[in-house]
C-alpha cells in the first residue's frame, strides 16, 4: 500500500513538474520568438498576425531581411564595431585597475582600508546615473573630452561590484601560497602575476563579463557625451528605431537580437566561472 | 640650535636605512596605495566627486539647470521626510517591489535550476533560452511586453477568443491601479529570472554528485536532498544575490518608467521615478538628490544588514 | 642659409594661416530627433546652407535629444541652438545663464517684423528675449466624417451638445473619444487644461492663472468635475483602464476605422491623421472644442521653443540662422511640405491657399480667435512647471477614485500659489 502511493506520487510528480516546465518555457519563449520573428517582417506588417493574436506572429511569414538591411545601411555594423572596441578595451584596462584595488583591499592591512572600501562601494549606489551626470559632465567637459573615445571609456571603468568580486576572491587565498613566493624574495607585482594570476581564472572570467555584458549595454552616458553619428553605439543606435512620432518596429527588433546575441555567446560558456567567482569556490 | 637642525633629517635617513621600518613603510604605506592609485584615481573622477556633489546638493535649492544654488541645510529632507504624503506611497511600493523580488524569481530560479540540473540532453539550449531575455534591452523587453498585455490585441485577449470568453483574460493589466505595480514586476522578473537560474544551476553543478548519492542511501526524499543538500551547496551566492536584489530592489526605475511612469494614478510609483520627476520635470533636484541619498543609506543599510550576518557566522 | 631661414619662416607663417582660412566656415549646429519629422524637416532645414557658404547648419540627429540637451548645456556644451519643449524650462535656463539673450538680434535682424507681438513675448525672461516660439498649437474636436453620417450626426457647438452627443455615441456602441495615455502620460493635462477654458472660460483662467481667484473656484470645480464624469463614463479610450493602456498608433488606427467617433487632440496630430485615414478609407474633420456657452474659444499652445546657448562660440551666426528658419517663408515652406506647426509667423495668403483647407482654417480661425479675446491657455506654455506636472500626474488620482476634485485643485491652489509667490510664471500675454 505504502509503495503504491510512493510510485504514483514518483508519476505524477515529474508529470506537473514538466507542465510546469512547459509553461515556463512557452511565457519566455513566446515573446522571444514574436520579437525575432517580426525583426524578420516588413515594418507595416509587424503586427498583422499579432492583433488579434496567431500562431502566425510567431514566424516570419513574410521573410525579408529589410529591417536589418536598413539597419547596417545607416551604419549599424560601425557601431557593433565601436561597441565591441569599448567594452574590450574596458575589460582589460578596467579589469587590471579594479583586480590591482581589489587585491590590495583582499590581502593587504592599511589605515583607512575599511572606510575606503566601504565609500568605494557606497558612493557607486549614488542615484540615478541621471542626476550625476552633469556634474560628471562637467568634469568631462573640462578635460575636453566631449566627442572622445576617452570620455567613452574612462567612466565606465570603476565597477563596484567587479572590485567586490576581486577583495572577496583574493580574501581567499591561501596566506601560505603568497608567503613562500615572499620569502624567495619575489616583488608584490612578481607574486601578482605569477602565483596569483594564473589561479584567478574564475574571477578575471566574471570581472571581465560583468564588465564587458555593462559596457555593451549602455546606453544614456555614450549618448550624452559622444553624439557624433561616427562614435555612436550599439544601444543607441537601436533606441533611433524610437522616434517622436512613430517606431520602426522590425528595426528596433532587429537590432535587439543582434545585440542580444554577443552577450550570449558569451555568457554561455563561461557561466561556471562567473558562480565560481561569486562564491569563492574557484580554488579546488 | 644647529645641532637640532642636524639631527632631524639624520633620523629620516636612519629611518630609511633601517630595513625593518623600510619593509614596514613598503607593505602599509607605498604598496597598497600603489596598488589602488589607478583605480581611485579614476574612481576619484567619475564616482565619487560626482556623488558626493550629488550629496551636497541635497542640502540646497539646485534646480538640476545651471550651478547657482543655496544652501538650505537639512530643508529637502525635512519635507520629504515629514510633508511629502506621496514618498511613503513610494516607500511601500519599493517593499512590495523587494518582497516580490526576493521571493518569485528565487524560488521559479531554484524550482527550474533544480530541473534543468538533472536534465542530460539539451540543456544547453534550454538554459540558453531561458537566459536570452536577461541580455534584452529593457526598452526592447517593455516595448514587447506593453504589446502583449494589449486588452484588446494582446495575449489576453487570444485566451479570451480561444475560451469564448470576453474581457476575462484581456484586461488592462497596466491601466490598472491594483494590477499595475504587479504587472511591471512581471515583465522585470520575466527578464531578470533567467539570470538567477544560471548562477543557480551552475552552483548546483559545482556540488559534489557523492553528497546526493550519500543522501539517497540515507533515504532522502527529493524535497530533503533538495533541503539538505543542495540548498548549502549553493548558499554562498543565493545569499549574494539575496543582497543584491534587495538593493536593486530600491533602485528600480526603468521598466516602471517605460511602462506607466508610475501611474495610474501613483500606483506604480516608486523612489526612483519620483526622484527622476522631481529632478527633471519640477526643477527640484536638490530635493531628488536627497531622495538618492536616501535611497543609497537603505542600500548601505541592507549591506551592513549582510554583513552583520557574515559576522555571525554565515558566509556570503 | 639666411634665405632657408626666410623660407621657414614663411613656411611656418602659411601654416599658421591656414587654419584661419579653414576657419571661415561657421558651423551652427542643431540636435534634432531622428525619424519622420527629421525626414522631412531636416533637408528644408538644411537649405540654409545654399545661401551663405560661410555659414553652415550641422543637424545632429539624436535620441532622448532633450535629457541630452538640457545635461549638456547644463554641463557647458552641447548644440548651438537649443531646442527646449516650453516656456518653463526657457526661464529656468535663462536664469542659469545657460542661454542667451537676444534682443540685440532680434532688432538687427527684424524679428518683429514677422513675429506676432504676442509671440515674441512668450520669449521673455525678465524682460529679456531668450527663445523664440516654435510649432503654434490649439486643441480641436476631430470626428470621424463617416460614423457621423452614418448615424446622422451633426458636430457639437456647446458643451451640453457634446454631452448628448456622446451619450448617443457610446450608446451606439462606439468609443466616444479615441484616447489613451500610455505614449504620452502628460496628454492627461490636454483635457483638464481644455475643460478650464471651454467650462470655467478663458477668462477665469487668466484671473486665476495671475492669482485673482483661486483654482478651487466654482467655475473650476464644475469643469473638473465634468471632466472626471466623461472619464468615469469611459467615453475617453472606451474605459478609464484602457484610457491609462492605450498609446498612440491604436488610438489613432480606432480613430480612422471608425470604432471611435471623435478625438480632442492638438492640431499637430494632424499630421499622423492623413496617414490613419489613408489606409481606412474613411474621413475626418474638425470643428472648435465646443465651449460652456457656444462661443469659439482656442487655446494657445507651443510645441517647442529655439534659444541660443550661451557657451556657443559664434551666437551671431546661430542667430542668422534662426532668422531665417523662422522667416514666414522657411515656416511656410515647412507648414505645406511636412505639416509643421508653424511658428507664430504671418504666413503668407498664397501659402495659406495651397495647403489642405481643414489645416488652413486652423490657423485662419486661431489668428482670429487671438484678435478677439477668444484664445485660452494650454497648460504645459502657460503654467509653472511644478503646477503643470501636478496638473497631468495628480488628476489621474481624481480619476482612479483616489482623491476628490476639490482634494485635486486645493493642491493645485497650494503649489500654484507658491510658484506665483517666487515668481515662476511664464509670461502671460494680459488680456
Amino acid at each position: 500500500m505504502k509503495k503504491n502511493v510512493r510510485s504514483r506520487a514518483a508519476y505524477v510528480q515529474p508529470a506537473i513538474v514538466y507542465i510546469l516546465l512547459a509553461i515556463g518555457v512557452i511565457i519566455v519563449v513566446v515573446p522571444l520568438m514574436w520579437a525575432a520573428a517580426a525583426s524578420f517582417t516588413p515594418n507595416h506588417k509587424v503586427f498583422e498576425y499579432a492583433y488579434p493574436f496567431s500562431w502566425r506572429a510567431l514566424f516570419p511569414v513574410d521573410f525579408t531581411m529589410e529591417a536589418y538591411d536598413n539597419l547596417f545601411e545607416r551604419g549599424f555594423g560601425r557601431a557593433v564595431g565601436n561597441t565591441f572596441f569599448l567594452a574590450i578595451a574596458t575589460v582589460i584596462i578596467g579589469g587590471a585597475a579594479n583586480a590591482l584595488a581589489g587585491f590590495a583591499f583582499g590581502r593587504f592591512e592599511f589605515r583607512g582600508k575599511q572606510f575606503l572600501f566601504l565609500s568605494v562601494i557606497m558612493l557607486t549606489f549614488m542615484v540615478p546615473v541621471d542626476l550625476t551626470a552633469i556634474p560628471r559632465y562637467i568634469l568631462v567637459n573640462n578635460f575636453g573630452w566631449i566627442n572622445t573615445w576617452q570620455g567613452l571609456l574612462v567612466p565606465g571603468l570603476a565597477n563596484s561590484l567587479v572590485i567586490f568580486l576581486f577583495r572577496q576572491f583574493f580574501a581567499e587565498i591561501p596566506q601560505e601560497l603568497i608567503d613562500a613566493a615572499r620569502v624567495d624574495g619575489a616583488s608584490w607585482l612578481r607574486v601578482l602575476v605569477s602565483i596569483i594570476l594564473p589561479i584567478s581564472k574564475p574571477v578575471l572570467v566574471a570581472a571581465g563579463l560583468l564588465m564587458f555584458i555593462s559596457q555593451w549595454n549602455s546606453f544614456f552616458w555614450p549618448l550624452l557625451i559622444a553624439p557624433r553619428q561616427e562614435m555612436r553605439v550599439v544601444q543607441v543606435e537601436i533606441s533611433l528605431a524610437i522616434g517622436q512620432y512613430g517606431t520602426t518596429w522590425n528595426e528596433l527588433l532587429a537590432g535587439s537580437m543582434i545585440a542580444a546575441i554577443v552577450p550570449i555567446l558569451l555568457v554561455m560558456p563561461f557561466q561556471r566561472y562567473y558562480v565560481q567567482a561569486i562564491t569563492g569556490t574557484g580554488l579546488e | 640650535m644647529a645641532v637640532l637642525r642636524k639631527k632631524k633629517p639624520t633620523t629620516v635617513i636612519e629611518k630609511f636605512n633601517d630595513e625593518s621600518w623600510r619593509r614596514k613603510f613598503l607593505s602599509n604605506v607605498l604598496i597598497p596605495w600603489l596598488f589602488i592609485a589607478p583605480l581611485l584615481i579614476i574612481h576619484l573622477y567619475v564616482v565619487a566627486i560626482p556623488a558626493v556633489q550629488g550629496i551636497y546638493m541635497s542640502l540646497t535649492d539646485w534646480k538640476g539647470v545651471g550651478m547657482n544654488v543655496n544652501f538650505v541645510g537639512l530643508e529637502n529632507y525635512r519635507e520629504l521626510f515629514f510633508e511629502d504624503q506621496t514618498f511613503g506611497k513610494a516607500l511601500n511600493n519599493n517593499i512590495i517591489w523587494m518582497i516580490f523580488f526576493l521571493t518569485v524569481p528565487f524560488i521559479l530560479a531554484l524550482f527550474c535550476a533544480t530541473m534543468l540540473s538533472q536534465v542530460r540532453r539539451g540543456g544547453m539550449l534550454y538554459r540558453s533560452i531561458l537566459f536570452i531575455p536577461y541580455v534584452l534591452a529593457s526598452v526592447v523587453t517593455a516595448t514587447i511586453w506593453k504589446n502583449l498585455l494589449n486588452p484588446q490585441r494582446g495575449i489576453g485577449a487570444a485566451i479570451d477568443n480561444i475560451l469564448g470568453l470576453e474581457d476575462v483574460f484581456g484586461i488592462a493589466y497596466l491601466g490598472r491601479t491594483e494590477s499595475a505595480l504587479m504587472s511591471i514586476a512581471f515583465i522585470d522578473n520575466w527578464q531578470f529570472w533567467g539570470f538567477l537560474m544560471i548562477l543557480f544551476l551552475a552552483a548546483m553543478q559545482s556540488i559534489p554528485p557523492v553528497l546526493y548519492d550519500a543522501a539517497k542511501i540515507d533515504g532522502a526524499n527529493r524535497w530533503q536532498e533538495f533541503r539538505h543538500v543542495t540548498l548549502p551547496g549553493i548558499r554562498p551566492i543565493l545569499v549574494f544575490m539575496f543582497m543584491m536584489v534587495a538593493i536593486f530592489s530600491f533602485l528600480a526605475f526603468d521598466y516602471i518608467f517605460l511602462l506607466t511612469q508610475g501611474g495610474p494614478g501613483g500606483a506604480s510609483e516608486v523612489i526612483a521615478t519620483q526622484l527622476y520627476k522631481n529632478a527633471f520635470f519640477r526643477f527640484q533636484a536638490g530635493y531628488g538628490a536627497a531622495q538618492g541619498v536616501v535611497i543609497s543609506i537603505f542600500a548601505g543599510f541592507i549591506i551592513l544588514i549582510f554583513v552583520t550576518v557574515k559576522r555571525r557566522g554565515w558566509d556570503i | 642659409m639666411k634665405s632657408i631661414k626666410i623660407l621657414f619662416a614663411i613656411a611656418v607663417l602659411v601654416m599658421a594661416l591656414a587654419p584661419v582660412g579653414a576657419q571661415d566656415v561657421t558651423t551652427v549646429s542643431m540636435w534634432f530627433s531622428e525619424g519622420s519629422t527629421l525626414d522631412c524637416w531636416g533637408p528644408i532645414m538644411l537649405e540654409f546652407n545654399d545661401i551663405d557658404p560661410s555659414i553652415q547648419l550641422e543637424i545632429v540627429p539624436q535620441a532622448d535629444t532633450w535629457n541630452v540637451t538640457r545635461t549638456a548645456v547644463a554641463g557647458g556644451g552641447g548644440p548651438d541652438i537649443v531646442r527646449t519643449p516650453g516656456p518653463s524650462f526657457v526661464y529656468e535656463m535663462a536664469q542659469a545663464g545657460l542661454i542667451l539673450p537676444m534682443d540685440t538680434f532680434a532688432e538687427s535682424m527684424g524679428w518683429g517684423d514677422f513675429f506676432f507681438d504676442w509671440a515674441l513675448d512668450l520669449g521673455l525672461v525678465d524682460g529679456q528675449l531668450y527663445s523664440l516660439s516654435d510649432e503654434l498649437e490649439t486643441l480641436l474636436l476631430y470626428y470621424n466624417v463617416d460614423v457621423f453620417e452614418a448615424n446622422g450626426w451633426t458636430p457639437p457647438d456647446t458643451m451640453d451638445e457634446l454631452n448628448a452627443l456622446s451619450e448617443e455615441v457610446a450608446a451606439a456602441g462606439y468609443v466616444v473619444f479615441s484616447h489613451g495615455n500610455a505614449s504620452w502620460r502628460p496628454s492627461n493635462e490636454w483635457f483638464v487644461g481644455e475643460y478650464m477654458t471651454q467650462i470655467a472660460s478663458p477668462q477665469n483662467v487668466y484671473k486665476a492663472l495671475t492669482g485673482q481667484i483661486p483654482w478651487t473656484d466654482e467655475s473650476m470645480v464644475e469643469a473638473m468635475e465634468v471632466l472626471d464624469a466623461h472619464m468615469q463614463a469611459g467615453w475617453y479610450g472606451g474605459g478609464i483602464d484602457l484610457y491609462f493602456t492605450n498609446d498612440g498608433a491604436t488610438r489613432r488606427a480606432m480613430f480612422a476605422d471608425g470604432t471611435a467617433a471623435m478625438n480632442i487632440e492638438g492640431s499637430w496630430a494632424i499630421r499622423g491623421l492623413g496617414e490613419y485615414f489613408g489606409e481606412s478609407g474613411q474621413d475626418w474633420d474638425w470643428v472648435p472644442v465646443p465651449s460652456h456657452d457656444g462661443t469659439d474659444y482656442f487655446t494657445i499652445g507651443m510645441g517647442n521653443t529655439s534659444s541660443i546657448n550661451a557657451n556657443s562660440p559664434h551666437p551671431e551666426a546661430a542667430a542668422q540662422f534662426l532668422t531665417w528658419y523662422f522667416s514666414p517663408a522657411t515656416q511656410g515652406k515647412m507648414l505645406t511640405d511636412c505639416r509643421k506647426g508653424p511658428a507664430p509667423v504671418t504666413i503668407s495668403e498664397e501659402v495659406m491657399g495651397e495647403l489642405d483647407p481643414r489645416i488652413a482654417r486652423v490657423y485662419a480661425d486661431l489668428s482670429d480667435a487671438s484678435a478677439n479675446d477668444r484664445y485660452g491657455y494650454t497648460t504645459w506654455t502657460f503654467w509653472p512647471p511644478k503646477s503643470d506636472v501636478y496638473i497631468y500626474e495628480e488628476v489621474e488620482r481624481v480619476w482612479t477614485g483616489e482623491i476628490t476634485v476639490m482634494d485635486y485643485l486645493e493642491g493645485l491652489n497650494e503649489l500654484f500659489a507658491e510658484e506665483l509667490a517666487a515668481g515662476d510664471i511664464p509670461p502671460i500675454p494680459s488680456r
